[in-house]
């Protein structure tokens, strides 16, 4: 049972999908809000001076000849014409992918008004929009992301012709608002700075053998024996008091070990390791010391889950049967068949049984006996 | 009706309609009580509607309208704590005791709810992003200005803080219930 990681699902499994209805009027709070009642107004202004923008080109484009004369900036009045063309397709966040519209001048002039503030409400885009609507000489043309220059549409045919497009309207970039934000979720990678992920995973259960090391989160069998490290810890003091580079634990039940640690380059911090435990198929133990002292005078192999036709050999190095049982529950003496003690040494078990699921395991090593 | 509609107050409707219960789910996990819930609930709305361009036509909606009260909520933890209004508990506790969760059933969506509400504001947080909203430790690192082992140390806490009150939730119930809690064990639940 990884405890951590249960709680964890607790909650996801249980509140993910929690929805509830929210309280009665949020929908009539949430239309008065001052912010999208502004915004609302400039949608609503764009969409009608879009109507408008038609019968107004007739007009514009007279009005342009007059300005020809009047204005400082008549080289760039031939240039006026296409331009605008083009920026304005861009500038129109109607339908922001759709460049096909080809509305001339006029329109280019009326989504400057609006479309600035808009896009920089929306947050990641507010500084190049900022910048980009800075660089317009429109007086009409705020950078503030709320005021909306309420301009109606014959105030813009008159002042602003000088200054369409012209001035470098950047294309308002069509970036996801979040992008910095994941929107899907990703697999959870546990991180450590200090650590090599330099482990192996448990390939037995059977303590006595050499401790299996571990620098981050892990999940062993139950009853092993582990040896936790940090990389890069010039010092080291672990939650259970003590300051060695390592530490060795032996794994019952899950635990979750921090450790307080001064690196080689000079940083503090504090890393937590979690070690999850599985219960492994059988417990073998892999010595036992058959002496009448009362204390592991038997080998005895268990099995924390469920399983079924159990079968245990015991022989020596001949390959002579010493013992063989179908019952975990019988364990072995440490006497040959015809129940001589055996001399102290390695003997070799075989174990065969189906697990929960009805899958097949062979579990072969070494039993000692010690005396 | 999945088309973004650019600033159409008509359609706003429809889109509340649709995400309300939704959204109001997970401002209810971010905050400490309904009545916030219902301010970041307002806020996440009006976030969405005013940037709506930003929503790709062919893109992801249900996942932009996440990311947007997500955002919307770490924004509002944030501003939180600049005005010192957060509730962060920073004390020590002992090593927590190895008891499992093993009534599942006792534990109703209402109860777990309340649970993270009461956790300390940054806590929450961080437990909603990564346990529930299943972004990484970095993400969350990225996202909440802190160091990564900030991060871990604050699910660590929040997880174990949930896990007492799960404990002494379930230790008054069993006693209401009459059953004397029994020792917990590593037994696998299927024998």
């Amino acid at each position: 049972m990884k405890q951590e990681e249960e709680i964890g699902k607790l909650f996801h499994d249980k509140l993910a999908g929690f929805e509830q209805a929210p309280p009665e009027g949020m929908w009539n709070s949430i239309q008065n809000n001052p912010d999208l009642k502004k915004f609302n107004r400039s949608r609503r202004f764009r969409k009608t001076a879009l109507r408008m923008a038609l019968p107004a080109v007739v007009i514009l484009i007279t009005a342009i000849t007059l300005f020809f004369t009047l204005s400082p900036e008549s080289p760039q009045k031939p240039g006026i014409q296409t331009k605008p063309a083009t920026t304005v397709q861009n500038t129109l966040p109607v339908q922001p992918s759709t460049p096909s519209v080809t509305t001339p001048e006029p329109v280019s002039t009326l989504p400057s008004s609006s479309p600035s503030p808009a896009h920089t409400s929306s947050l990641p885009n507010t500084e190049s929009q900022n910048t980009a609507a800075a660089e317009t000489s429109d007086a009409t043309i705020t950078t503030h992301p709320t005021p909306l220059p309420v301009t109606p549409d014959e105030t813009l045919s008159s002042d602003n012709h000088t200054q369409p497009a012209v001035t470098t309207k950047n294309t308002p970039p069509q970036k996801q608002g979040l992008s910095s934000v994941a929107t899907e979720t990703s697999p959870v990678t546990t991180q450590h700075a200090n650590h090599s992920p330099s482990t192996t995973l448990p390939t037995n259960h059977k303590t006595g053998e050499l401790p299996l090391r571990f620098s981050h989160d892990t999940s062993v069998c139950r009853n092993s024996k582990i040896t936790l490290f940090v990389e890069n810890a010039a010092e080291i003091r672990w939650s259970t008091g003590t300051q060695m580079p390592t530490l060795d634990l032996y794994i019952e039940d899950p635990i979750t070990i921090s450790a307080d640690i001064h690196t080689k380059e000079d940083l503090d911090t504090t890393i937590y390791i979690t070690i999850s435990v599985f219960d492994c198929g059988l417990f073998i133990p892999n010595a036992f010391t058959p002496n009448g002292d009362g204390l592991n005078d038997e080998w005895l192999v268990s099995a924390p889950m469920g399983i079924t036709n159990y079968e245990c050999v015991v022989f020596d190095k001949m390959s002579r049967h010493l013992f063989q049982s179908k019952n975990i529950h019988v364990g072995w003496n440490g006497t040959s068949s015809d129940g001589k003690l055996l001399p102290p040494g390695a003997y070799f078990y075989v174990i065969t049984y189906l697990d929960e699921m009805g899958n097949k395991h062979v579990e072969k090593g070494q039993v000692v006996i010690a005396r | 009706m999945r088309k973004c509609k650019e600033g159409n107050p008509k359609y706003q409707a429809l889109l509340y309609e649709q995400y309300s219960n939704y959204l109001m789910g997970v401002c209810m996990r971010y905050t400490r009580n309904e009545e916030d819930a219902k301010d970041l609930l307002q806020d996440v709305f009006v976030k969405i509607f005013t940037n709506i361009d930003s929503c790709k036509e062919d893109g992801n909606m249900a996942g932009w309208i996440h990311a947007i009260a997500v955002n919307t909520a770490i924004n509002a933890y944030h501003k939180k704590k600049r005005k010192g209004n957060t509730v962060d508990m920073e004390d020590v506790e002992e090593m927590v005791a190895d008891i499992h969760i093993q009534q599942n059933d006792f534990l109703s969506e209402k109860i777990l709810m309340k649970f993270v509400n009461e956790l300390p504001d940054g806590y929450r947080t961080v437990f909603n992003l990564f346990e529930i909203d299943g972004y990484s430790h970095r993400e969350v690192s990225e996202m909440m200005g802190s160091s990564y082992s900030t991060v871990r140390s604050q699910l660590f806490k929040a997880k174990r803080s949930l896990q007492k009150k799960i404990e002494a939730f379930l230790g008054k119930e069993l006693k209401d219930k009459g059953i004397k809690s029994k020792e917990t064990t590593q037994e696998p639940t299927s024998e």
